[in-house]
């Protein structure tokens, strides 16, 4: 049974277990996207549109979708960073993130996943 | 700085990076992001030019940039966006580095941050400053001219030099500074908007003109607080003019900013001073001295369906102690009406995608302080009441 919240997946080789919401803020708001060690990150994340992105960025991140929208804006157009990688569906999202070093995303509670860790989100 | 000579370092160092990092890797050209936007606008005034010949309807104004980054190591990135801006007399789309730069972050802990750059550097200036070319980015249809202004935007554009940023998470927020030092670019317009007409001879920034950010952030941006301070000298070189000599305008822009955001409103509002002092140029410049002070506040709401709607009040004033320029027009050769600017907008804005959006603004005006003299030359004195409609249509990727 697919549920309404939201879970974190990282890349298996990623030697994390779990984020606070103000290190996920910080990552999701791409000011900072890399791990502990040093080692780079990759971010995904859907559509500013897709009702999975709204509910994750209300419900686990606490932020609007806008408000990253603008941080990433300000990043990409002036230079100073990146904007996260796009991706369509939750398929996609566990295929990239299962590929892709350093990878970090979202899916639904429930959906099937291999190779992929999902990350205990601490409460702050 | 020389930025030819910058340029090339730059590219030395970018090679010297390359290498080791890359060597057995050949596929870093993959690893290049690339983004860009695209805009056009509309403009129809009743009165005065705003940007190109507006009273007939203008499609003077065109925005195009594309962008380049690439994360060299974990630490160092490059970044580089050119530009093409057409807007009416005053800039004519030919093709401009925007910025271009190389950036170490020296430290990086999960509640600190602190790096350096080298290279063109965009100004962090009030909370929109180093993204203004891009339409998505602006609170309205075009930057609020009352700390914003085009007139001079070249020289609040960028710094070519070196800055250093840092921040500092905690629990009550997180604070951001950033300072930039170099040299700032000037152009006719920004020539203009200090001398006049008149003068034939050459205005430059020098070297060590300082941008100084602090941003406090609280709840990931539902909080926004900015302090900015620029400090520059521009140097008038008067060489052929037998009425002006060489001399010097020292300038300190201070800026107060403040965004307050919920889930459907954002609540906008920054104050300046300006204190400009005019030395040696000639007798008349030297009595010109003043502050000037500017603000604008703006309430924006988030409609369904991916629409938005603002209001904004602006005002604008060459001289804090004469807002009417009764005093200060006559003496500056201009009508009083020409030393400040009030204005009310009305607007819309919809993002038809993620992509597209369109937004078109109403605003009316009292007063011309904000006009550029290249766009308004054989319309001076400028007429003091003028309403502008401004239509966009832009794209980014």
């Amino acid at each position: 049974m697919l549920s309404t919240a939201e879970v974190v997946i990282v890349n298996s080789q990623v030697p994390t277990s779990s984020l606070d919401r103000s290190e996920l803020r910080a990552i999701f708001s791409m000011k900072n996207p890399q791990w502990k060690d040093g080692s780079p990150m990759t971010v995904f994340v859907y559509d500013d549109r897709n009702p999975l992105h709204q509910r994750f960025c209300k419900k686990i991140l606490k932020v609007f979708p806008y408000q990253l929208r603008k941080n990433w804006d300000r990043l990409v157009y002036s230079g100073t960073g990146q904007a996260p990688q796009s991706i369509k569906n939750e398929e996609d999202m566990i295929r990239q993130v299962s590929t892709t070093p350093g990878a970090i995303g979202y899916i639904r509670q429930g959906v099937d996943i291999n190779d992929v860790t999902v990350i205990a989100i601490e409460s702050n | 700085m020389n930025f030819r000579r910058l340029w090339l370092t730059l590219l030395a160092l970018f090679a010297s990076c390359l290498k080791p990092a890359y060597a057995d890797n050949a596929d870093w050209l993959d690893r290049v992001q690339l983004h860009g936007f695209l805009t056009q606008g509309y403009i129809n005034t009743n009165h005065n030019n705003w940007f190109g010949n507006s009273e007939d309807g203008s499609f003077d104004f065109t925005e195009l940039g594309l962008n380049a980054w690439l994360q060299l190591t974990p630490k160092v990135s490059l970044a580089a966006q050119g530009i093409s801006r057409r807007a009416g007399k005053m800039d004519d789309g030919s093709p401009d580095l925007d910025y271009g730069m190389i950036s170490y972050q020296a430290l990086n802990s999960t509640d600190t941050e602190l790096g350096f750059r080298l290279g063109r550097i965009k100004s962090k200036i009030g909370l929109y400053n180093d993204t203004r070319d891009v339409a998505a980015t602006r609170p309205g249809v075009f930057m609020p001219q009352s700390i914003y202004f085009d007139r001079i935007r070249n020289l609040i554009l960028s710094v070519d030099g070196v800055s250093t940023f840092g921040a500092l998470h905690s629990d009550i927020g997180s604070f951001y500074l950033n300072i930039n030092v170099g040299k700032f670019r000037t152009d006719k317009n920004v020539k203009a908007t200090f001398l006049g007409p008149l003068p034939t001879g050459s205005l430059n920034s020098d070297n060590t003109n300082i941008i100084t950010n602090l941003l406090y952030e609280y709840d990931a941006g539902r909080i926004r607080i900015a302090l900015s301070n620029v400090d520059y000298t521009l140097d008038f070189n008067a060489r052929p003019d037998p009425v002006f000599s060489d001399g010097t305008i020292d300038g300190d822009y201070r800026i107060l900013s403040g965004e307050y955001n919920t889930e459907l409103w954002s609540f906008t509002a920054e104050y300046s001073r300006q204190p400009i002092v005019y030395r040696g140029i000639s007798t008349v410049f030297d009595t010109l001295d003043g502050e000037a002070e500017a603000y604008y506040f703006q309430i924006a709401r988030r409609l369904p369906n991916n629409w938005s709607s603002w209001l904004r009040y602006e005002a604008s004033f060459r001289d804090k102690d004469d807002k009417d320029g009764s005093v200060r027009g006559p003496a500056s050769g201009l009508e009083p009406h020409e030393t400040f600017t009030k204005s009310w907008g009305l607007g819309a804005r919809w993002d038809v995608t993620n992509d597209w959006m369109v937004s078109a603004e109403y605003q009316r005006n009292n007063g011309t302080f904000i006009l550029s003299r290249i766009d308004n030359p054989g319309q001076i004195p400028t007429d003091q009441k003028w309403d502008v409609f401004s239509l966009l249509v832009s794209y980014r990727f």
